[in-house]
């Protein structure tokens, strides 16, 4: 057994107007990593790619240490996949869903699928189409966790959702890393949830790989410096990863806040989110 | 893929209305007390034809509820995911084939004209041309979505159009031709169609692969 559980190698999609750029990751077992970016930054694009649901243009993607497109159906039937919206015909109920899904993985769990539907208080007998969309996530965990899944892939699953189910869903995954050699892959811009469940974060913008680091190390280093212009203009540019003047202050964000915090001891350094870090990656300047 | 097709069957059964099948098996019956062994005869042959449009109904429906994504992240393969639907197109073709060759047996025991031997053909010509249709229509439908349908409905008239010119220029003896194709009916309607599925079968995995990357 590999003690990654996916291994993404300078995965590249290119659609002209847009590339995926030679990303590289890896997600070992037993973690939950979110998966972040602006809209249209290359997340779906990524995932659409692990699940060989669209053709890479180069690059090597290995899941349970095997290959994405050649053990297909092997990695698939250990794979559970959670999209932004349903996909399953929403005229069956869930009832039907999971007579479809025992002929589909091989190793369908009735009596777990069962389970979970009255877990989540999903109606047995009641088409899709009439439930609400917190109702058709959970249903689509239900399918995700009764067919012994290792791996849970999660496509902005949590969008538009309201705090109490995205807090349910959260406690799911957490449940589910309980097996250490279970793990997530969790896109999503909704930031605060992955500073709650996630160990590792991966960042990606304009289709190129930022980073790709455990949360601890990102919340223990990196910062934001808050000053005036004048300690701005004295700072080591190199130090500074991007910059946002705000009225009379200048926001700059830093890989290493206990560095700045000793070597500009008349700015503020606070540390900094999941949030900050992307804002500025995006709309912070660099020069 | 034993899911894949029952999940076809559930969403046919939701799409597809009861009245469909209750208006579909009225008409045949008034076929068949009006117009007697040629009626019944009809409806051996015309009977499967009017529900090989349920995989495009399928098809349609798969398209609305953005089924493909979830079936290419579900354990299967492009090909397995048309396999099924291939599969579940012959079921429907059979088991409609079947239907109309009990009605056509049925028949029989009320006219005299009409006998088992000439069921068990117009059936199997039912049968014949309801896989032809359907061979068309699946990977035009692949193609084109929603108007496939209507593009195989006019090709085909198309092509039966074009072959009447040709015949016609040709100054064939149709009536002979008819009869030479009666009796050869089953061995020529046989290579066609293998033919015909394998064509079909290769050009719908091309063009759903092709959408679906």
């Amino acid at each position: 057994m590999t003690d990654n559980i996916l291994e993404v190698k300078n995965l590249t999609k290119d659609y002209g107007d847009f590339v995926l750029d030679k990303l590289s990751f890896t997600v070992p077992r037993g973690v939950i990593m979110g998966l972040i970016g602006e809209n249209g930054a290359g997340k779906s694009t990524t995932i659409n790619c692990i699940l060989n649901e669209i053709t890479m243009s180069d690059g090597e993607v290995a899941i349970f240490g095997k290959d994405n497109i050649s053990e297909e159906v092997f990695i698939k039937n250990k794979i559970g996949i959670i999209f932004d919206e349903n996909h399953f015909p929403d005229i069956l109920t869930p009832v039907e869903l999971g007579k479809c899904m025992a002929g589909i993985y091989s190793n369908w769990q009735c009596s777990e699928y069962q389970n979970y539907l009255t877990q989540f208080e999903l109606p047995l007998k009641k088409k899709i189409k009439d439930f609400s969309r917190g109702m058709k996530v959970k249903l689509a965990f239900a399918v995700a966790l009764s067919h012994e899944a290792e791996l849970l892939i999660l496509d902005e699953a949590t969008s538009g959702l309201d705090p109490v189910i995205r807090d349910d869903i959260l406690d799911i995954l957490i449940d589910f890393v309980q097996d250490e050699n279970h793990s997530v892959l969790f896109s999503t811009h909704i930031t605060s949830d992955l500073e709650k469940v996630a160990d590792y974060v991966t960042f990606i913008h304009n289709g190129k790989l930022i980073f790709s680091y455990s949360k601890d190390e990102i919340i223990d280093n990196y910062g934001v410096i808050i000053c005036g212009s004048a300690i701005f203009e004295k700072m080591d540019k190199s130090e500074i990863i991007a910059f946002r003047k705000q009225d009379f202050q200048y926001k700059a964000l830093v890989r290493n806040r206990h560095k700045a915090e000793k070597s500009y001891p008349k700015a503020i350094v606070e540390p900094a989110n999941i949030d900050d870090i992307m804002l500025f990656y995006i709309k912070g300047e660099t020069k | 893929m034993k899911g894949l097709i029952q999940k076809d069957f559930y969403v046919m059964r939701e799409r597809i209305r009861p009245i469909n099948y209750v208006f579909i098996a009225l008409i045949a019956l008034a076929v068949i007390i009006y117009f007697q062994s040629v009626g019944a005869m009809y409806v051996a042959i015309f009977l499967p034809l009017l529900l090989v449009d349920i995989p495009k109904t399928i098809m349609v429906y798969d398209t609305q509820c953005k089924w493909d994504k979830m079936a290419i992240a579900l354990p299967t393969t492009r090909k397995t995911i048309i396999t099924s639907r291939y599969l579940f197109f012959m079921i429907i073709a059979i088991v409609m084939s079947i239907i109309s060759f009990c009605l056509c047996t049925v028949s029989t025991l009320f006219y005299v004209e009409l006998t088992f031997d000439l069921c068990v053909k117009f059936s199997l010509a039912g049968f014949a041309l309801s896989l032809f249709y359907g061979l068309l229509t699946i990977p035009t439908n692949y193609l084109m979505g929603a108007n496939g349908g209507s593009f195989t409905m006019i090709f085909s008239v198309m092509m039966l159009l074009a072959v009447a010119f040709v015949l016609k220029k040709a100054n064939v003896d149709l009536t002979s031709l008819a009869l030479w194709f009666v009796n050869h009916a089953i061995i020529i309607g046989a290579v066609i169609l293998v033919i015909m599925g394998a064509i079909s079968y290769k050009l719908s995995v091309y063009f759903y692969t092709k959408i679906h990357s």
